[in-house]
């Protein structure tokens, strides 16, 4: 094999009481897309940001082309070719594409004016050596997500970036922008760039990267040529446990009565008469491609966003909620999508967040009662099987999978009957989500209705018992019990 | 089960040692040493008269910086509320010969509320941020200020009003039992009840807090009317304690209140609020004025010195938050 471009050697990285990285190699060879791959808390971004100067490493060496490099801050990665593109997309909204690019290292005129001619000119020679086009005058805010994307990576680019990280760049892409994005990965890739991919999608992994390398508990558990091996050994190997199948057993008997039906709803052009009925004991699959409307639905079901036609029943009866207060009032509790930004109080301690849509509950009278919130939150540490050193840990310390437990706590926590959940398994770990679809179907055994919503079409088809599909705002499929399969799915999502 | 009782021994330890960490309790070590330093250096320093005298003092800022603490807590300010204050002190006066004095006082605060009520509604409900909204509140009464004295200081004041400067319940003066008596219950509501909880909740995270079902609306509303009330209050003291009111009485005060708030570690990004830390602020800054009183300083350094500690506690505590 040719000599390495970058050299990660017995990596090893502390936090207090925590070994985050326990002598990890990594090596990435010029042009190639290598995958690192690992649970929630596996090591992953504790590695890269000790690659890109965020963090100092304890011990080990990093080699540049063989030589040993010193990168102590962000400017040292960047100065030497490591080009991170992140998952939440540091770009200023209201700028254009090109003072996002040139952003702290203007070019300027004589007079200290922006010299826009000689960014344009250097734009244009980078988007057509590179074969990225972005419109340079458009604005961030009016992107894509899939076009922001593409701008961090012309950025990184125009650094002069040898090896760009991407931090789960597909999570919020749809199928169509991830066939896209590998497309300019293998195009840049032919240029002679080398990619780490860092990534929960164990299938991207065989369509797209040379090599694998699998972390464990902070530990490089192997490094695979990717045609020497399947997911089922890469999976095998991050949960250490062969898999079994994912998805929990399906109900056998028929859902219950009509719990919540929507009656040909429409918001806007967003969304154009939409139907449903949710049944008592089923879960019920919404997808479609990111920016379909599915959240929209979710949404407009606990008052969080008007509808302006069409009708909803609750128990057959007309009803409007119009907050989200009342919806819990009524027993519909939504887990939000976005868990940082709408879901959690991230500086607020596990209990608390456990207890705050029912603090009523655990104390009637004004005066909280501590104690008996602590104790419910250490019953759900228990019965979700959260891991945390206590009750009273801060929420933003915890993983993925383990805040999105604790927000699924809080929704247990009020008794809804309905309720919602919108991309419940983003950016968690393998293992987290098996724990989490066994829990929806037992919520449904018990008698709750679920709507599960997610675009990804695999844990649809997998976890629910009917399927609805959105495309741009319409239905373009309701899959019944025997229907619903990833296929069918995908093909209603994606073609008219 | 001894292995889980011991660990919460531990963690019950480490919750106490963080609770007394430089981080936590900057503000309070400072002002024991100033007290210590102070003490040391002036006889008067600790004599009751003079401890009585700082607390009166502090008074009418504190309760400002108590109703301010509330809404920091929910990340909202409000720049009106020293204006405020003085306007409610112009409102009284005018009032009592029309209407008595009881009525007047009620009414006063009843114009409280309102002011808290318009406030709020037009940060929540328009959604107008609170720094563009509060400085077109102060405009606006500090204008009815100037308009409602035509630029003069209104006397006639009844002998009533003296008591809420200078009445005493058990020899401690009206001003002093108002102050600490409203940081303890502000310290019991914010930390221990349901409605605190709620403000914090929402200064944490606002989204958040509205799809976990909390009115989030009504709940930073209420917090503009509590801390409105907190201004009236304060004025009504002021106006005890000057006997009159200027046109320009209170105006200034919501920074010293401000300041003593975010001394106190609330964070102005919201979600962490201390109400009695606020009520050591404020006393740090009054005793500051004192000591350069009693040191032969001159109180003219008082704002100066006040602007490097607010600056020098904020990089603090962001320093510390940052390396977490």
């Amino acid at each position: 094999m040719s000599r390495s471009i970058l050299e990660m050697r017995r990596i090893t990285k502390t936090f207090p009481g925590v070994v985050a990285l326990d002598r990890v190699d990594l090596d990435i060879a010029p042009g190639e897309v290598h995958a690192v791959v690992g649970e929630n808390g596996a090591g992953k971004s504790t590695l890269m940001k000790i690659l890109s100067g965020v963090y100092e490493r304890d011990a080990g060496s990093i080699f540049l082309n063989g030589q040993p490099a010193d990168i102590s801050a962000p400017a040292d990665a960047i100065r030497q070719g490591i080009g991170i593109v992140y998952q939440d997309l540091p770009l200023v909204p209201a700028l254009t594409v090109l003072a996002n690019i040139y952003l702290g290292r203007e070019e300027t005129t004589r007079l200290g004016r922006i010299d826009r001619a000689s960014h344009l000119t250097r734009y244009e020679r980078l988007c057509d050596s590179f074969g990225i086009y972005i419109p340079p005058d458009s604005r961030i805010r009016d992107l894509s997500v899939a076009e922001r994307q593409l701008v961090e990576i012309l950025k990184v680019l125009d650094r002069d970036a040898q090896v760009i990280v991407m931090d789960e760049p597909t999570a919020t892409l749809d199928q169509k922008a991830k066939q896209a994005l590998f497309q300019t990965v293998r195009q840049l890739q032919a240029a002679g760039k080398s990619f780490i991919f860092i990534t929960h999608f164990i299938d991207e992994i065989f369509e797209i990267a040379d090599r694998v390398t699998i972390l464990k508990d902070g530990c490089r558990v192997d490094t695979l040529e990717i045609d020497q091996t399947s997911p089922q050994a890469v999976v095998a190997m991050m949960i250490g446990h062969s898999p079994r199948d994912m998805f929990p057993e399906k109900a056998r008997a028929a859902s219950g009565a009509p719990i919540l039906q929507l009656r040909e709803i429409g918001v806007g052009a967003r969304i154009r008469d939409f139907s449903m009925t949710l049944h008592q004991g089923e879960i019920l699959g919404l997808t479609g491609l990111v920016g379909s409307g599915c959240s929209d639905i979710g949404n407009l079901i606990i008052g969080n966003l008007a509808y302006d036609r069409g009708s909803v029943l609750l128990d057959g009866e007309p009803t409007r909620i119009s907050s989200p207060y009342e919806a819990i009032k009524r027993g519909i509790c939504l887990l939000p999508s976005d868990r940082k930004g709408s879901g959690l109080l991230l500086d607020f301690e596990l209990a608390k967040n456990v207890s705050l849509s029912s603090i009523k509950k655990i104390s009637p009278r004004q005066v909280i009662q501590f104690k008996r919130e602590r104790r419910i939150a250490a019953d759900f540490i228990e019965k979700l099987r959260i891991v945390t050193p206590s009750a009273r840990q801060r929420t933003r310390n915890l993983s993925g999978g383990n805040q999105q437990k604790v927000v699924l706590a809080r929704m247990l926590l009020t008794d809804a009957r309905i309720l919602i959940l919108d991309e419940p398994t983003q950016g968690i770990d393998v293992r987290a989500k098996e724990e989490i679809f066994l829990l929806m179907r037992q919520l449904a055994d018990q008698g709750k209705a679920i709507l599960f919503i997610s675009s990804e079409f695999k844990e649809i088809a997998g976890v629910a018992d009917r399927g609805i599909v959105l495309r741009n705002g319409a239905v373009t499929a309701a899959l019944e019990r025997d229907d619903i399969s990833e296929a069918r799915l995908v093909a209603a999502a994606t073609t008219l | 089960m001894t292995m889980k009782r011991q660990q919460e021994g531990q963690s019950r330890l480490s919750a106490l040692v963080k609770a007394l960490s430089l981080q936590n309790m900057a503000i309070v070590y400072v002002f024991i040493i100033l007290c210590i330093v102070l003490a040391l250096s002036s006889d008067a320093f600790l004599r009751p008269r003079n401890i009585i005298n700082i607390i009166r003092q502090a008074s009418v800022v504190g309760v400002l910086a108590i109703g301010m603490t509330f809404l920091l807590s929910t990340a909202q300010f409000d720049l009106a509320v020293g204006a405020q204050a003085g306007f409610t002190g112009v409102v009284i006066l005018l009032l009592i010969p029309v209407i008595g004095f009881i009525p007047a006082l009620l009414a006063s605060l009843g114009i409280a509320v309102l002011i808290g009520l318009i406030t709020g509604a037009i940060i929540t409900k328009i959604g107008v941020n609170s720094l563009v909204t509060t400085l077109g509140t102060l405009s606006i009464i500090k204008g009815l200020l100037l308009v409602l004295t035509d630029g003069r200081i209104l006397r006639g004041a009844t002998p009533e009003l003296r008591w809420f400067g200078s009445g005493e319940i058990l020899s401690i003066p009206f001003p002093v039992i108002a102050f600490l008596g409203l940081g303890i219950l502000g310290e019991f509501v914010l930390n221990y009840t349901r409605y605190g909880r709620y403000l914090l909740a929402i200064g944490g995270n606002r989204e958040a807090s509205k799809l976990a079902g909390l009115r989030v609306d009504e709940i930073i509303i209420s917090a503009f009317v509590l801390s409105s009330i907190c201004a009236a209050i304060g004025g009504i003291i002021l106006l005890g304690r000057i006997y009159s009111a200027s046109p320009l009485g209170g105006v200034g005060t919501e920074f010293i209140a401000i300041t003593a708030a975010v001394l106190g570690g609330t964070s102005i990004f919201g979600g962490e609020g201390s109400v009695w830390k606020t009520v050591v602020a404020v006393l740090l800054l009054q005793v500051l004025g004192n000591g350069f009183n009693l040191l032969n300083i001159g109180a003219n350094y008082q704002e100066l010195i006040q602007g490097f500690i607010m600056i020098g506690a904020v990089a603090l505590y962001t320093y510390q938050r940052r390396r977490q």
